[in-house]
């Protein structure tokens, strides 16, 4: 029983094991922000994905860089109304350059102190569950052996805006991949979940965190600091 | 037949049990309406107001406008008008350098305010789509009509928003709420980002020597607002 227990382990171990992660980014300087000045996370689109990802992305920074003034999408989007709404959210530099000559708005993201809105978008796909995976059964009793497995993706993109300058400093793109996997001995264990989403949200956060705080990043640096990720940056 | 306090309350309880499953019962049979409470409040739009008065009219229709969704029974209704007469108060103050009830739609009655004109907004289509829970997915579109003081319609367009509950769980009326609300505030926005826009509009507004001072006519307001009539 014990070298069931140990074989089902090394299964899950190497499962999780798989989960990696590429970041690519164009971020060319490190952001400058004074003490009194905040950051917004904003969803790209109206998607719940997207919704999903920013609030994730939202909390990582904040987490990280606890000492960052935030201002919540809502008390944002409130405040610039009806500017930073879903489907009227500036899409490109020339656009917000050309909302910020609106005096109305220049004044009201003065008063407000945002330097650095970031838009945060992603998705998920997950490939159906395949593999050997047998079941069957008799008078004298049944049960499943072997495995299903799927590959999962998450992808999340966030670009960054500079209010003051009307500029974009840059985006950030994170894929994280892993795989799902059904084990069965007699009765299916239990998935083992490659949550994906988190750990790109987590690699994006930090990423952000960092960006915001001043930190530089050499092409060569990952991103190491979360247990059982394999780069691939 | 005497009773103690602890068996009074208990006689109690089961009234009130059976009252209300005589409650639950007569709902599903007759179909019990419940309200659903909509928020048509908006933040202040940042907006410069076009330097003209105009005169708001809302039609009976508008004023009545209700929807009624039945669902296992039970009725549960919108009561999209009244509160879509807050919305459009709340956006012609500030769309406007000056904005007035007026009683009927022109031509108007001599002694009337100085008025360039008459907007209303009617209810075109309000629905519901479950979408993945029983309140997903709301939409709203609007037909506004503008008329010259002397009764001419100078455009008529149509105005959409579209709202989504943000909830994952739950089916109260809650999400229902939560997605017209959304409907109703992307219906205002396309409607004042986009107002200039429009070219009747644009043509009304050349006509009183006023620049259309649009930002992004391309893309803004115009994805959800359909071609004008006029």
């Amino acid at each position: 029983m014990k070298q069931i227990l140990s074989l089902v382990s090394a299964v899950l171990i190497s499962a999780v094991g798989c989960t990696t992660f590429n970041l690519q980014e164009t971020l060319k300087e490190t952001a400058v922000i004074a003490p009194n000045q905040a950051i917004t996370v904003l969803p790209q689109g109206p998607s719940s994905d997207d919704m999903d990802f920013a609030e994730c992305v939202s909390r990582t920074v904040q987490r990280t860089s606890p000492s960052l003034r935030f201002i919540s999408t809502q008390e944002f989007r409130d405040a610039l109304f009806p500017w930073f709404e879903p489907g009227t959210a500036p899409d490109t530099t020339e656009e917000l350059a050309l909302l910020l000559n609106k005096p109305l708005v220049d004044e009201r993201i003065a008063s407000l102190g945002v330097r650095y809105v970031i838009r945060v978008g992603g998705a998920t796909i997950q490939q159906p569950l395949e593999g050997p995976f047998f079941c069957g059964g008799g008078y004298g009793g049944g049960g499943c052996f072997g495995y299903l497995a799927a590959n999962r993706e998450s992808h999340i993109s966030a670009t960054i805006w500079d209010l003051e300058e009307a500029d974009s400093p840059g985006t950030v793109d994170v894929e994280a991949s892993g795989t799902i996997v059904v084990p069965a001995f007699i009765l299916p264990f239990f998935v083992t979940p490659a949550m994906t989403e988190t750990y790109a949200c987590s690699v994006m956060g930090e990423r952000l965190a960092g960006f915001i705080s001043g930190e530089k990043r050499g092409d060569d640096d990952p991103i190491d600091s979360l247990p059982g990720l394999a780069t691939s940056d | 037949m005497l009773f103690t306090g602890s068996q009074a309350g208990e006689g109690e309880r089961k009234t009130k049990l059976r009252s209300v499953r005589w409650l639950v019962t007569a709902c599903l049979v007759a179909g019990c309406a419940h309200t659903i409470p909509i928020d048509a409040t908006l933040p202040r739009p940042l907006v410069e107001p076009l330097p003209v008065a105009v005169g708001v009219y809302y039609g009976p229709d508008l004023r009545a406008y209700e929807h009624v969704h039945t669902l296992v029974g039970f009725k549960f209704k919108f009561f999209v008008g009244p509160q879509s007469v807050a919305l459009f108060d709340q956006v012609f103050a500030h769309m406007f350098e000056k904005a007035v009830p007026v009683q009927d739609r022109p031509p108007l009655p001599a002694g009337e305010p100085e008025l360039v004109a008459v907007i209303e907004p009617r209810i075109e289509n309000f629905s519901i789509d479950p979408g993945r829970h029983i309140w997903e997915y709301v939409t709203v579109t609007y037909r506004m009509t503008l008329y010259s003081p002397q009764g001419d319609q100078l455009v008529s367009w149509t105005v959409e928003g579209a709202g989504q509950s943000e909830y994952r769980f739950g089916w109260g009326i809650g999400l229902a709420s939560e997605a017209t609300h959304a409907a109703m505030r992307e219906a205002a926005v396309n409607l004042i980002t986009g107002f200039r826009d429009q070219p009747g509009v644009r043509r009304w507004l050349q006509t009183m020597k006023i620049p259309p001072n649009s930002w992004s006519p391309e893309r803004l307001g115009m994805g959800n607002m359909g071609s004008e009539d006029q």
